[in-house]
């Protein structure tokens, strides 16, 4: 599901090439890689829809929009370690004038958000086909070729990939969990009047938190850009993932993503090694189901 | 008067339009017609559940589109089938929908969490299309449906449509006949009120499944007809671009009416179907736009909105009749009315309640008092199965109720009023107490044919008139000062065969003539009925003026039990009261 065209890619790859895998140890990286994508991914929904109580159905845009920053910084002539800081700010910009234009208007009514968001992707996804038409778009792998690691090689930029997504998911994290920033924002959540009268000016720090989760897709999707092909339609791949993270994971806590992205990844990846990707997909709706009939309430997952 | 005669009119009109139309536009535009009120059906079955009973389904295209994948299947297998696919669509939408309903409606996850788990559904019902090829046919899909087969004769183009069209129209209103019905009241009572719904004695759980398998039901006729019309079916009937539409038609038109959704799905597809040669790629962008603007300026739609501005309500009342009614012959009192032993409430390592008892052995008029946080009011939540507790035994009038749902206790006769008053805001005065009146009895079929009036017991009508609502009696709830709402509350707690009453802090908000009014009112009732009541309340001139007994709560224990003056003497009590060291 997610990641699955560069799951596709990297397995036709496979087939003919002259890597000598061990099949159970590169699946087990692969796990591994989709967790780290599922994981920045869920990220920026389970901010915005933990902190602000906004589901956020235009969240597969904002990864369609950085992977679209990455195919212009390559058009650009610049290098594609770039792309990434590029993506991140200009998704922190977009993010927080979307904040700032429509989401604050409807706060109050979570049902209008969903709506609101729905018609956001369709715009987004719309301005991509009309700005870039619906041909797929190609990022060039920076580092091409495979490193060998646990007895198997496996292509050096995922492994780039997860280190990425690792650390500006911790990152993210620490700054929501440890900072003064977080810290106000967490006043917010528990009660946005006091906070308010307490002094908080909680309609920057709302667009800021909207931001901060728009940029962690961007990041995202300028990190998986050169893994498949470049499309207007690439951000929907990564809603039902992301979302399904969020139900596992809960949002109470925040690292309850990463924990609802292991649990996700393990179970997609067992099941599509045991059997075919259509039980993964059965698998997965049947985890969600299950968490959501045991989990102690909407807000927390399994773990959170 | 006859409330059936404009909706018949309405109906024929509709089906006499299909027919006219049929017969006098093109072969591409009556096929376009068909089209788009096989997704008016659709958008109806939206309405339904969401703009009705208030649950966002997001995932509506999944019943949708596994009775349309189900009908190409048969149909394509032997084309003879046409019908059975059609009534097969039916059952196997219901059964989605069951199926999901379970899911999302036994642990009462949030109306977002139901959203998302629905369009999650939905979207992964696409990937598995995609994916499983052997029976989807994977990305292509399933083509070559056949026309409609009838009973062995084969439709041509033209008949197919019109059979479409009828039967999308008489879908069509059959669901606005269910929701005109006492059913559809109850539906906005869900939507708007959950909790109150539940105090009335519904099984709201219950009757959201049901609702939902009946969208389902009205999804998958929907999906059969499309696909026949569509001749194939593919992934993408499970998708975002159609799953996002048909929301987008019902917000558009109207959701809460049946019009609104019918207009949107059909002004926007034609808009689309005559823009979208020319203007595709705009006019998906448009689209978008139309969405955040929507919700945005006219997030009621266009049809409530446009009957808004003529001045007419969207939604038609009810204006049920209230009977008395008859006291039937009871069955010997059991005893003791009220009988709570042992009982202990945490939350989390925080205990609420320690060790409390409290008996009540004959009708009397109790107080329930003590300091703020003291747990009076989640006492009487679990006297009434709002909340659940992890020590201790609930008996009411005999029965042993511990851990029972909310709808048990009233169907047992226990009512209870809320703190702040809760009462459904957009229905009328006398709905609410009909509403009320059918609660202990009803039942979801029992609903769509229960008629127009509603046996009301005596002491809620004496409320009404007493407090002056009788003459407010088709005012909608939500006009009503606070004070008013308390009554009405009161009175709804009382319409159906109340044998208990439990009452929150009655007097909050009012004067302190009207609240010495209000006792005199409880006393009334307590004498004329026989009515054992339980009142927390915190006005001490209210409690000396109806109390024949007072029990005292402090933190969570039990303090003190006796009449006012053995009560107010208490040093214990003036201790908790007044902060003295003791």
């Amino acid at each position: 599901m997610v990641g699955r065209r560069a799951d596709h890619r990297l397995r036709s790859k496979r087939k003919g090439s002259v890597f000598v895998v061990d099949a159970l140890t590169s699946e087990i990286l692969n796990g591994v890689g989709s967790f780290a994508t599922l994981a920045i991914v869920a990220l920026g929904l389970g901010i915005v829809f933990g902190l602000m109580g906004v589901i956020n159905l235009a969240h597969g845009e904002f990864v369609m929009v950085g992977a679209y920053v990455a195919f212009m910084v390559q058009e650009a002539g610049r290098s594609h370690w770039l792309a990434i800081p590029i993506a991140a700010i200009v998704l922190l910009l977009l993010g927080g004038m979307i904040e700032l234009a429509l989401i604050r208007r409807i706060y109050q009514r979570p049902e209008l958000t969903i709506l609101a968001t729905f018609g956001l992707s369709i715009v987004l996804r719309q301005l991509a086909e009309l700005i870039f038409t619906k041909d797929f778009r190609s990022v060039v792998n920076p580092v091409p070729g495979a490193t060998p690691a646990l007895g198997v090689l496996y292509p050096t930029y995922r492994f780039v990939l997860i280190a990425v997504a690792v650390t500006v998911v911790v990152v993210t994290l620490l700054t929501f969990t440890r900072s003064q920033f977080g810290l106000t924002v967490q006043a917010i959540v528990a009660d946005r009047e006091l906070a308010e009268s307490a002094g908080i000016r909680t309609s920057v720090v709302n667009s800021l938190a909207f931001g901060i989760g728009a940029a962690t897709a961007g990041v995202a999707g300028a990190l998986v850009a050169p893994l498949g092909a470049v499309e207007p339609q690439i951000g929907l791949t990564y809603l039902p993932g992301a979302f399904l993270v969020v139900i596992v994971g809960g949002v109470s806590r925040l690292w309850g993503v990463v924990l609802g992205a292991g649990i996700v990844a393990a179970v997609q990846t067992g099941a599509i090694h045991f059997a075919d990707a259509v039980l993964a997909q059965i698998v997965s709706l049947l985890l969600a189901v299950v968490v959501l009939q045991f989990g102690r309430s909407s807000r927390s997952g399994l773990v959170a | 008067m006859n409330l059936a005669t404009p909706r018949k009119a309405w109906l024929l009109m509709s089906l006499g339009a299909a027919v006219a139309l049929n017969l006098t536009l093109g072969e591409f535009r009556s096929g376009q017609l068909s089209l788009f009120l096989s997704l008016a059906v659709l958008a109806v079955s939206l309405d339904l559940v969401w703009g009705q009973a208030g649950i966002l389904s997001l995932g509506q295209l999944l019943p949708f589109g596994v009775a349309a994948y189900l009908s190409a299947k048969l149909s394509i297998a032997q084309p003879t089938l046409g019908l059975v696919a059609v009534f097969g669509s039916v059952v196997v939408g219901a059964a989605v929908s069951y199926l999901v309903g379970l899911a999302a409606f036994r642990r009462r996850l949030s109306l977002i969490v139901v959203g998302l788990l629905t369009f999650m559904l939905s979207l992964m019902f696409e990937q598995i299309a995609e994916q499983w090829r052997d029976v989807t046919g994977g990305f292509t899909g399933l083509t070559g449906v056949p026309r409609l087969n009838i009973f062995g004769y084969q439709t041509s183009d033209r008949g197919q449509d019109l059979v479409i069209s009828v039967v999308a129209i008489l879908a069509i209103g059959a669901v606005a006949w269910l929701v005109s019905r006492p059913f559809g009241a109850v539906l906005i009572g869900i939507r708007e009120n959950e909790r109150r719904m539940e105090a009335c004695g519904y099984h709201v759980t219950h009757l959201k499944i049901w609702t939902f398998t009946l969208g389902g039901a009205i999804a998958g006729l929907g999906g059969t007809l499309y696909v026949h019309r569509t001749g194939f079916v593919s992934p993408g009937i499970f998708g975002f671009t159609l799953a996002t539409n048909v929301v987008l038609w019902t917000l558009i038109g109207g959701r809460g009416t049946v019009v609104g959704p019918v207009v949107g799905t059909l002004l926007i597809n034609f808009l689309s179907a005559a823009l979208a040669d020319a203007w595709l790629q705009y006019w998906v962008l448009a689209t978008g736009l139309i969405f955040i603007v929507a919700v945005i300026l006219v997030p009621q739609g266009l049809v409530p909105a446009l009957l808004g501005l003529v001045g007419r309500p969207a939604r038609k009342t009810l204006e049920p009749d209230l009977v008395e009614r008859p006291v039937d012959e009871r069955d010997e009192r059991a005893s003791p009315i009220i009988d709570a032993s042992n009982i202990e409430k945490r939350f989390g390592s925080f205990t609420v309640l320690a060790d409390i008892s409290l008996q009540m052995e004959t009708p009397e008029l109790r107080c329930l008092i003590g300091p703020n946080g003291a747990g009076k009011t989640t006492f009487l939540d679990l006297l009434c199965g709002q909340q659940s507790h992890q020590e201790g035994d609930v008996s009411l009038l005999g029965h042993r109720l511990t851990s029972k749902p909310a709808w048990q206790f009233a169907r047992h006769g226990i009512s209870r009023k809320f703190q702040a008053p809760q009462v459904i805001d957009p229905l009328t005065v006398a709905e609410n107490i009909a509403i009320a009146a059918w609660g202990p009895t009803a039942w979801p079929l029992a609903l769509a044919a229960q008629s127009w009036s509603a046996q009301v017991a005596q002491g809620s009508l004496q409320v009404l008139s007493q407090t002056g609502l009788d003459a407010r009696l088709n005012d909608a709830a939500g006009e009503l000062s606070h004070g008013e709402k308390q009554w009405l509350e009161i009175a709804m707690a009382m319409a159906g065969d109340c044998r208990v009453l439990l009452l929150d802090e009655p007097t909050a908000g009012m004067t302190v003539a009207e609240s010495l009014r209000a006792a005199e009112l409880l006393r009334q009732l307590h004498s004329d009925f026989d009515l054992p009541i339980l009142i927390v309340e915190h006005d001490m001139a209210f409690i000396r003026a109806v109390a024949d007994r007072v029990t005292v709560l402090a933190r969570g224990a039990l303090l003190a039990d006796g009449t006012v003056d053995v009560v107010e003497s208490d040093p214990a009590v003036r201790a908790v009261y007044l902060g003295q060291a003791h």
